[in-house]
């Protein structure tokens, strides 16, 4: 027995599947998912690849998906909407009625790297912990398939093993190991074992144990051979527990300023991360009816904290990229015990002014060292007044 | 970790707002730009003082605002609402009759037990004083569980002063409670106190060493009074703030009102400067 991601006891569960089966998977995937589900795959399209809602299952073709390294857009859209309708309403007071939109249709998200499932990870971390749980997300998460597929090829712009993960980390409902033509599927939740048990009622399928051990090994000793990026050599999970001292030196760097210089507070780095989930609330009013909509937002926009009457703790960019980056990678690990970052590498590749979290990740760490060595020698860390002994 | 089997699927979307009903509007200052809206005959949920629940004129926004009434009483709850942005303008065109969106209660509200057995200083400037209100209010209507009360209240003017009838004839009028009341700039008539409140905090309290002050106001004027509760000698840790920002969803997830690795609106309002010391200064 072993202990499944979501934390179910279970009896190892694997498959061996010819790739040119990848339909009946699918198939597999929609039944547990239920009869309304919608399947997401990425397909490519004018050079990208594309998260796309695909209706004919048998049509997909694993093997085109070794040509790529992820999707331009990560697939958070599809459980967490860029515009989201809150409620309606009709009438004017005092005779306002509001009116809930029904529940989504439940998804399956077939072929996403290792990186976005753990990204959904960390999103159930941030808004699903807690008194007060987002259910609109809840709702369609609970009831979203996640197939993993583990990546076969890293461009420079990947950045898992700076972030503690790997091409192959188990993530998602179930992972799939690509191998030449075959497709090695591991369950590793209780929806996975249900694909797995819906889909050998449907095709006979070989158990796969030992091939997954071993193709993972191979994928895993193959992705340390792509170019080198930024983020090469980094480990950010070396990064410190958030005791206050090391986070109050971390927030007083003074190379904030030189490293926000070139931003443009365009957003775009939120915006195609797998894990930021800030958003706004807006109202819609259209004549006497009208929508409250919920749509993404990003901490290191313009006046996303001016208040009415214009109180605004943030009004500098670097003061609001200091927030981004330390929310990834130094607060929100503090409340859960994870880097909020997933190394996927879209913020770097799409930034337009050249910005890199592998740079904020550099200076934090050695701000880190810096407070550990001053911690040794029994200084007090810059700007901090030292403890009265009393 | 992975939380998605104990989901609240069936549970309702705490964002979508239940309608309540204004009962009573209550100008407050002169200027009318501070009313209080009584909504309700009874409160839709229990709640502490120093709460804050969202108030929406429904197609114009939503409020974080603190709730002024207090539990101790029945009745409905009660807001103090400046107007200041799209919403609390929407809010003010409102009255007896009409409809808003309200959703809560949020945050962590005042630590009522560690209040228990002390002597308390309100330091409330302008709008600031309507969450501090609910908990003058609360106190007096368990009076003997506290020491002795003393309520600075402070504002740009005469007229913008909030709860005028309180301030002057119900609060003095409880025992062992002091009520000291300073305006920035007088009027003709004025006799009382023309000075900054920090300043007159400065001046006046005299600490005891069971002394808690609880301070809520405008972010430079909690600056001030924060440091002129220190400079009195009260410790970091008796000094209690209330924190206003900007809150959309109320719950610690929107991101809004992140710092460090609290929520203000989950984590606080309510901090003291204590634990606050401990978080990145950004508010």
């Amino acid at each position: 027995m072993t202990t499944a991601r979501d934390g179910s006891p279970r009896r190892r569960h694997t498959g061996n599947l010819s790739s040119d089966r990848l339909g009946a998977l699918a198939r597999a995937a929609l039944a547990v998912a239920g009869p309304d589900a919608v399947l997401w795959a990425p397909r490519q399209a004018a050079q990208r690849w594309a998260w796309e809602p695909i209706t004919s299952p048998d049509d997909l073709d694993p093997r085109t998906w070794r040509r790529m390294v992820n999707t331009r857009i990560s697939p958070k859209g599809i459980l967490l909407p860029q515009t989201q309708e809150v409620f309606s309403w009709q009438g004017r007071t005092p005779k306002i009625a509001l009116d809930v939109p029904p529940p989504p249709q439940p998804a399956v998200i077939l072929g996403l790297r290792p990186c976005d499932a753990v990204a959904f990870d960390r999103l159930d971390e941030a808004l699903l912990v807690g008194e007060w749980p987002d259910v609109a997300y809840a709702r369609a998460r609970s009831r979203a398939v996640l197939v993993t597929f583990a990546c076969e090829s890293m461009s420079p712009e990947c950045m898992c093993e700076a972030a503690g993960l790997s091409p192959t980390t188990p993530s998602g409902d179930l992972l799939v190991l690509p191998a030449g033509e075959s497709l090695l599927l591991e369950a590793l939740t209780a929806k996975g074992e249900a694909v797995l048990a819906e889909l050998e009622g449907r095709e006979p399928m070989p158990e796969a144990g030992s091939l997954v051990d071993a193709r993972r090994e191979e994928l895993a000793g193959a992705a340390g051979h792509h170019a080198p990026g930024l983020a090469a050599g980094q480990d950010w999970t070396r990064l410190p527990p958030a005791d206050p001292e090391t986070v109050l030196a971390m927030f007083g760097m003074p190379g904030w300023e030189e490293l926000a210089r070139p931003c443009l507070s365009c957003g775009l780095c939120a915006f195609v991360c797998p894990t930021c989930h800030c958003f706004a609330l807006t109202d819609e009013p259209r004549g006497d009816t009208g929508r409250r909509v919920r749509t993404w937002d990003s901490c290191g926009l313009t006046d996303f904290m001016r208040a009415a009457g214009g109180h605004d703790p943030r009004p500098a960019k670097a003061q609001r990229m200091r927030q981004r980056f330390l929310h990834k990678l130094v607060y929100h690990r503090a409340a859960h015990g994870s880097l909020m970052c997933t190394g996927c590498g879209r913020c770097a590749a799409g930034c337009p002014a050249g910005l890199h979290i592998a740079t904020a990740a550099k200076m934090l760490l050695a701000a880190a060292e810096q407070v550990a060595q001053d911690a040794l020698s029994g200084c007090a860390a810059p700007g901090r007044p030292q403890e009265d002994p009393q | 970790m992975s939380c998605r089997d104990s989901l609240p699927v069936s549970s309702a979307d705490p964002l979508v707002p239940t309608l309540a009903v204004i009962e009573q509007v209550i100008a407050e200052t002169d200027s009318g730009l501070i009313r209080t809206f009584v909504i309700g005959e009874e409160s839709p949920f229990p709640y502490r003082p120093g709460q804050c629940a969202m108030l929406s004129a429904i197609g114009a926004g939503e409020s974080m605002i603190a709730m002024a009434s207090t539990p101790s009483r029945g009745g409905g709850l009660e807001f103090t609402v400046k107007a200041v942005g799209g919403n609390t303008h929407a809010l003010h065109q409102l009255g007896p009759g009409d409809q808003v969106g309200l959703r809560g209660p949020y945050g962590n509200g005042f630590p009522l037990e560690r209040l228990a057995g002390r002597d308390i200083a309100f330091v409330g400037g302008g709008i600031g004083m309507s969450g501090l209100r609910s908990l003058v209010n609360y106190c007096l209507d368990d009076r003997e569980r506290y020491g002795r009360l003393t309520v600075y209240s402070g504002a740009r003017s005469p007229g913008e002063l909030c709860y005028r009838t309180e301030l002057t004839e119900v609060w003095p009028a409880a025992p062992r409670t002091e009520v000291m009341v300073t305006v920035d700039q007088g009027q003709p008539g004025w006799s009382g106190n023309v000075g900054l409140l920090p300043d007159y905090v400065a001046a006046n309290l005299e600490p005891s060493p069971d002394q808690v002050a609880v301070v809520c106001g405008p972010p430079v004027m909690i600056r001030y009074a924060t440091e002129a509760l220190l400079r009195l000698g009260l410790r970091p840790e008796d000094i209690i703030l209330t924190l206003e920002l900007k809150m959309q969803c109320g719950i610690g997830r929107c991101g809004r009102c992140n710092i460090g690795d609290k929520y203000v609106c989950r984590d606080g309002p309510v901090f003291t400067v204590a634990e606050l010391g401990r978080l990145p200064e950004e508010l």
